[in-house]
């Protein structure tokens, strides 16, 4: 052979080599599970901060579940968000006293955060302090039994209760309530300088309006753990991210929470592209709904006008027209509470406080009738604001003026407003009615669906204000029994389908796709967990296949 | 009265020949003109086009294809897109004449006050408008309806003030020249004040390319309501507008396409229309583009 023909194979072989060395090695573990890959997801846009205890947003928990742990964390493996699903996180133990007034958490030692400084009791103090703090923190009403939170050592902590309070350890999981680094408390939460945690992936680079990337933290306290080289979140608006999806450019719909839900177009549109694609929907504990405001003065002030505006909705066509034409729909004319949860009022109980076990004329005049009593024979004029980027909120609203107007005469008119515009406007009871949805964090406590409506509650928009309710939700904090707690919430609910300060349209159910390789842990589907909860399993996500691009669409 | 008889007979006669003349040179202005007639009826007369409310919401009709009950379809929520194509048409028309007229208007007199006074004042006026025009309409209007919020008045009163340093331009410089002419400075020498001078000289001098200019941005008027309410920036819901319909229905395309096309072939109509009868205007008005 010439020399110069050698020389080539030489080089070709090298070229070869140097190709297989750099291509992303996928190894399988004993357990069967494959580790390296990039978990692509899609936001509807860039996090407006990174501070997890301010916000219910994807848009930030999908970062900061990447970069933060919390104290404890609800199981991921593990569907159903619960008490006895709790699992340790940053806390390698704890015990509760017995009066249930004491809790002692056990740090795990030699944890790092992702610059290097030891992880210690003072970052779950400062965290915590800041957590419970109603000016740094959107979620304090759920911890506020917490009296004093004290360091006994470096690794060892003791939070004070004003009384036992069993739902504490599911308020204190992520993707609330993070662990911030103690030592970078100056740094704005508007900037990536933040996102130095303990979690499974660390904070590589932004392209603002575009990408953030997260790299494979490999000093991860659990050994083995994440499976994943990178996390990649893309700023991409719905459209545009299903198109992604389908395209086989994102591993998981437009985001791990988004609104497939809420669009027919969408679900149709995946289900014929990418066959292949896992779609699920979910019904989660958050009700959505129209908040009426007690800040603004008007007819709805009066209890009758609210009960003849809720007699007069047909439940199963709001559902429809929310969902984009989409019949199907599990939690058509849900209540407060999710109807499976103990101390619920039953569907039928909610149907009768609403009228829907009359028919719809029977309905309608019974609301005429609250009506000419309430002095608003005639009808009234009254505003509604959405987000002008949630077309479902502004369709179910169109629906209602519809229905208003040709039952009871009430002239609605649905104003979309920009986001910036909307939440200093919703937040501060700005409206006449807002359609938004009574949030919870876990979808699984009693304290979360009463606590919406607590006087002085940041999520109570329409400022409504019940003395007997706040007494009762106060004693269902504290009741120790599940019996009677449930019986009092039964109580609080009575007032609440009373007095009727959010007529609660329908269960929130939401809804993602994602590549049917896509696997948590040793389970056999990536595990879906109501509310926004199931970001935390980002560190157990792993793929069995490994092309870049999923789908058949070409 | 049988000479005066006559005299009307003539002049019928004349603006019925000028109109066959119209007719014969301008095929496209005709076809302008036709489209925006049928335009107009659309929105002056929208109950005799359809009996249908564009507003009625009827869920066990939503996305019911074109038939023979929905001409057009149904959308999302069972309303009748045939009647919020017609029902759209007022929206446009209201915005776009409105908008544009008050535009002609207020830039038209600024500009011949600014032309004829010259000065200070006319510098102080200019660098305003070189301050507008320094936007694109589209991202001025954009701004305004974000500071002003979403209503019929604010939409009109955003694309007015866009376009309203284009015209006031345009007024201006023919002032300038119509300054410099015989007859105003003969009536400068007669004594005539300069609001007279305006109003009797200057103005109905500067009608032609006025009128002209304005009809062609009649259709940038359109588009920029419907790019607005495309937007969510326009009017809005549930009023029927084409631009909104548009937008709200891009993700429902391949499913109920007709929801996208009919919105989409209102607009492109009026634009159409008013683009051609613009340029007709022109072909009319422009001396230079007389035929010998």
């Amino acid at each position: 052979m010439e020399k110069k023909s050698m020389l080539k194979i030489i080089m070709v072989l090298g070229v070869i080599a140097c190709m297989t060395a750099v291509s992303p090695v996928l190894a399988a573990d004993p357990q069967g599970l494959v580790r390296g890959g990039v978990l692509r997801l899609a936001s509807a846009s860039d996090a407006a901060n990174y501070d997890s205890h301010m916000t219910t947003s994807g848009r930030t928990h999908s970062h900061t579940c990447a970069v933060f742990n919390g104290l404890v964390r609800t199981d991921p493996l593990k569907k159903e968000v619960s008490a006895e699903n709790i699992v340790p996180d940053l806390a390698e133990r704890w015990e509760i006293s017995s009066d249930g007034k004491t809790y002692t958490f056990y740090l795990r030692k030699n944890v790092k955060f992702h610059d290097g400084h030891p992880f210690t009791a003072k970052d779950v103090k400062y965290s915590l302090d800041k957590f419970r703090d109603p000016k740094r923190s959107a979620f304090a009403a759920n911890v506020a039994p917490i009296t004093n939170i004290g360091i006994i050592d470096d690794y060892t902590l003791k939070i004070q209760l004003e009384y036992a309070y069993p739902d504490l350890l599911i308020f204190l999981c992520p993707p609330y309530a993070s662990i911030y680094p103690e030592h970078l408390k100056d740094v704005s939460f508007k900037s990536t300088d933040i996102l130095v945690g303990t979690g499974p992936f660390k904070f590589k680079s932004k392209v603002p309006g575009k990408v953030s990337i997260y790299e494979r933290n490999p000093d991860y306290f659990i050994k083995g753990l994440p499976y994943l080289d990178r996390y990649e979140v893309y700023s991409l608006k719905f459209p545009a991210a299903v198109d992604a999806f389908i395209g086989g450019r994102l591993d998981c719909g437009p985001s791990m929470r988004a609104y497939l839900d809420s669009d027919r177009a969408l679900v149709l549109k995946v289900q014929k592209h990418a066959p292949e694609a896992v779609i699920g929907l979910e019904p989660s504990g958050a009700s959505r709904g129209a908040f009426f405001s007690f800040v603004h003065k008007g007819p709805w002030n009066d209890v009758r006008v609210r009960k003849a505006m809720a007699m007069v909705i047909d439940y199963r066509d709001l559902a429809i027209a929310s969902y984009g034409g989409l019949e199907v729909n599990p939690v058509v004319g849900a209540g407060l509470f999710p109807f499976y949860q103990k101390g619920a009022w039953t569907k039928e109980e909610v149907d009768k406080a609403y009228g829907r076990d009359q028919s719809m004329s029977e309905r309608i005049a019974v609301a005429k009738d609250l009506m000419s009593q309430a002095g608003y024979a005639n009808g009234f004029a009254l505003e509604a604001i959405v987000r002008s980027d949630e077309a479902f909120r502004k369709n179910v609203m169109l629906y209602c003026a519809d229905v208003w107007k040709k039952s009871l005469n009430i002239d609605l008119s649905v104003t979309p407003l920009e986001r910036s515009i909307f939440f200093p406007r919703r937040d501060t009871g700005e409206f006449d009615v807002v359609n938004d949805v009574a949030n919870t964090m876990t979808g699984s406590s009693a304290i979360e669906f009463l606590g919406t409506f607590v006087s002085g509650e940041t999520r109570n928009y329409g400022k409504w204000s019940n003395k007997e309710y706040d007494d009762l939700f106060e004693k269902v904090a504290r009741e120790q029994d599940p019996q009677k707690r449930a019986e009092l919430s039964r109580q609080a609910q009575a007032i609440f389908y009373k007095e009727i300060p959010y007529i609660v349209f329908e269960g929130a159910v939401y809804g993602t796709a994602w590549r049917p390789d896509l696997m948590t842990g040793p389970v056999k589907d990536l595990v879906m967990q109501p509310v926004f909860t199931n970001y935390v399993s980002v560190d157990r996500i792993w793929f069995k296949g490994t092309a870049e691009r999923w789908t058949k669409t070409k | 009265m049988n000479k005066s008889l006559q005299k009307k007979e003539a002049r019928m006669k004349k603006h019925i020949q000028r109109l066959g003349f119209f007719f014969r040179d301008e095929p496209l202005g005709t076809f302008g003109a036709v489209l925006f007639l049928i335009v107009l009826s659309m929105a002056i007369a929208s109950p005799l086009w359809t009996e249908k409310s564009p507003t009625d919401v009827s869920i066990p009709n939503v996305f019911k294809p074109p038939s023979s009950e929905f001409w057009f379809g149904s959308d999302n929520l069972g309303r009748d897109v045939w009647s919020r194509f017609v029902y759209g048409s007022r929206t446009s028309l209201l915005v776009g004449l409105s908008s544009i007229l008050l535009a002609s208007v207020a830039g038209g007199i600024l500009g011949i006050f600014s032309g004829l006074i010259g000065g200070k004042t006319d510098l102080i006026i200019q660098r305003i408008m070189d301050a507008l025009l320094s936007m694109p309409a589209i991202v001025l209007a954009i701004l305004i309806m974000a500071v002003l919020g979403t209503s019929v008045l604010n939409t009109i009163l955003a694309i007015a003030v866009a376009y309203f340093p284009r015209i006031n331009r345009l007024t201006r410089s023919t002032a300038i020249s119509l300054r410099e002419s015989l007859f105003v400075e003969s009536a400068i020498v007669a004594g005539a004040s300069k609001i007279r001078i305006s109003i009797m000289h200057v103005a109905p001098n500067c009608i032609a390319p006025w009128l002209v200019y304005a009809t062609a941005l009649l259709g940038t008027a359109f588009l920029a309501e419907a790019t607005l309410s495309f937007l969510g920036l326009g009017v809005p819901p549930p009023i029927p507008s084409w631009g909104r319909d548009l937008s709200e229905n891009l993700t429902n395309f391949e499913f109920a396409p007709w929801l996208c096309i009919f919105p989409g072939l209102g607009i492109t109509m009026a634009v159409f229309a008013a683009n051609f009868l613009g340029d007709s205007m022109r072909n009319i008005f422009d001396p230079r583009l007389k035929k010998a």
